[in-house]
């Protein structure tokens, strides 16, 4: 079997929409203020990105241990198998997503400094 | 009289090709990626070539046994992560299934299996979405899962064609097993 | 409660200020232990398992917010009850199985949610009428942890501060002479972003809204927000926001305006010299009270 021309020009449009859309993708990044986590569901707490620490938290399978150094975060630590959650290195921008799946915890970078409020409800 | 000899040979095929998905699978465990939401997804030409050599039901079950015996493996037997393997191979595998039966005059395996990648990706994302992250932020990153997983499923379907020509013109499966001519 | 609670201080003293909020989260905490019903040894458990038997005694700060509470039911004309607790667990918002209840069972289960049946005896004795009443604070006791928390600021010398609970917040002094505390209203559909804003001027405020908690089976969406009258989910609303003097108030009656729907919640605020509020319908429209006009800007043009 060879290449077809439908191939081609499926690969073509392919490539296409995903260069028009990294545009996109950069424009919503914003640096990050703080880090929420999440596990099992659950939020266990929000920390400001500008205090270096170190963050435990437990779930199902054991404690998972969240850095924050330098504006950014990471997953330092976890009891998962695969690792995949640390891996995936350190995260700084708002609405970005780390997750250690078979654990449940997530941590997300929120950049809530909306419209220059000092507060926001609901 | 039923054929038993091609009912045997299927059986061998199948456990062949499962085989080579498992270890082809593992392999993949073992690669470092930058990320570890992006998969090569090279167990996939297993399902390719379960696909074009044996048929649908076929690739179906080749993507069935290679998710659970893979789970077994690594001890996440119905964990989430084996539930999103589970539906992100099986929607992958019929999506494959799909356009090969109805636009096989179009697409090569290179473009039948970008369509399974693109359907892999896609649905562990909304899953993800429902089960486990309730986050909007998670679709911003879907046009990077997308891109990686439209290089992957290229080089994936280029593998495949070569191996399908080899083993057409190596006559390895002797019987007409094939459904259709590919040249 | 599953909340995160946020304190923004000005203050000219940083040691001052820090040891004003690590109070003030102590406080919060302790309202915390105080209202849930989580662990099995709070009073609001006690008093859930001596349902239908006998008076249970409670602390006299519990059997005020138990006052109170029931002051709100009747002001909201049952629109809000605490006793909602024997339908909510059945919703298990706060549990990961996420079931829908059989609609049989919530109908049997309708008569434990009256909250003219809870008790308050003498010596601060609560009795639940019937058993398998139950108890939720869930609906006041965010704002109740904010006043408190504020009134521990105060304490501690600090005039310019918010406390922010996530749905209910109060505000006290200003940011800095002569700038007022800017609060945002979040976006209901757009949770990062804001829809409206307004200054803090000494005043709690609340937000009701059916994004904040949720889950979705077979491709619906089922909120926390209950009607005590139906055990269902309250419909036609997407958020309520109600300005009060305090929190708990305007948290007890964010939720109450979001059961009464647009039509009878505001004529409801109207009705209340102390209330004022936005609501927003489920298609959108954003209904505001006569006192909030000109106080309030919106921040999306439709």
């Amino acid at each position: 079997m060879t290449i077809t021309k439908g191939d081609k020009i499926l690969i073509a449009i392919v490539l296409a929409v995903n260069l028009l859309s990294i545009p996109f993708i950069f424009a919503v990044q914003k640096e990050g203020v703080d880090v929420i986590v999440e596990a099992d569901n659950k939020l266990i707490g929000k920390y400001s990105l500008k205090k270096n620490q170190l963050i435990s938290t437990l779930g199902p399978l054991g404690i998972t241990d969240i850095e924050i150094k330098d504006g950014q975060v990471r997953i330092a630590q976890s009891p998962c198998l695969h690792k995949v959650c640390i891996k995936m290195g350190w995260i700084k921008h708002s609405g970005k997503i780390a997750a250690c799946v078979p654990n449940k915890v997530v941590i997300r970078v929120s950049g809530e400094n909306l419209n220059g409020m000092d507060a926001v409800v609901g | 009289m039923i054929d038993t000899t091609q009912d045997t040979r299927k059986i061998v095929y199948i456990s062949l090709l499962v085989a080579m998905s498992v270890v082809l699978h593992t392999l993949e465990q073992m690669i470092p990626l930058p990320s570890p939401w992006i998969k090569f997804g090279i167990s996939n030409i297993a399902t390719l070539l379960a696909l074009v050599l044996l048929g649908f039901k076929e690739a179906i079950i080749v993507t069935l046994l290679r998710v659970l015996i893979g789970s077994i493996l690594f001890g996440t037997f119905l964990s989430p992560t084996f539930m999103l393997s589970l539906m992100g191979g099986v929607s992958s595998a019929i999506v494959m299934g799909v356009f090969y039966k109805f636009f096989p005059r179009y697409f090569s395996l290179i473009g039948i299996s970008l369509f399974g990648a693109y359907a892999h990706t896609t649905v562990v994302i909304i899953l993800v979405y429902y089960f486990i992250i309730h986050h909007k932020e998670l679709f911003y990153l879907l046009p990077v899962f997308l891109f990686f997983s439209a290089v992957t499923g290229i080089i994936n379907g280029i593998i495949a064609n070569k191996l399908v020509m080899k083993v057409i013109e190596e006559k390895v499966l002797g019987l007409n097993l094939l459904q259709k001519d590919y040249y | 409660m599953g909340t995160l609670f946020d304190i923004t201080v000005s203050h000219p003293d940083v040691e001052e200020a820090r040891k004003a909020t690590d109070k003030a989260f102590d406080e919060i905490q302790r309202i915390e232990w105080l209202t849930s019903n989580f662990s099995s040894k709070s009073e609001i458990t006690k008093i859930n398992q001596n349902a239908g038997k006998l008076a249970y005694p409670v602390s006299e700060e519990l059997y005020i917010l138990l006052q109170k509470s029931i002051q709100y039911s009747q002001l909201a004309n049952g629109t809000f009850d605490i006793t909602i607790g024997a339908i909510q667990d059945l919703w298990k918002f706060e549990n990961e199985i996420r079931t829908v209840p059989a609609t049989e069972t919530i109908i049997r289960l309708l008569p434990l949610v009256d909250f003219r049946n809870i008790l308050l005896e003498e010596n601060h004795h609560v009795r639940l009428k019937i058993e398998g009443m139950k108890i939720d604070f869930g609906a006041v006791a965010k704002g109740y942890a904010v006043d408190r928390g504020i009134d521990v600021l105060k304490k501690y010398n600090i005039d310019n501060a918010i406390l922010n609970g996530g749905g209910d917040l109060k505000s006290i002094g200003e940011k800095s002479p002569g700038v007022p505390w800017k609060i945002g209203v979040r976006h209901p559909c757009k949770p990062s972003d804001v829809i409206a804003s307004l200054d803090g001027k000494n005043n709690a405020i609340a937000t009701s809204g059916d994004y904040q908690k949720y889950f979705v089976k077979d491709g619906i969406r089922y909120h926390h927000i209950l009607n005590p009258v139906t055990g269902m989910q309250a419909q036609g609303l997407q958020s309520v926001t109600i300005i009060a003097k305090e929190a708990m108030f305007a948290d007890a009656m964010a939720t109450a305006v979001f059961v009464m729907g647009a039509e009878q919640g505001m004529k409801f605020v109207k009705s209340q010299s102390q209330l004022e509020g936005v609501i927003i319908t489920a298609d959108g429209k954003k209904i505001v009270s006569s006192g909030l006009k000109g106080e309030i800007e919106f921040h999306d043009d439709n």
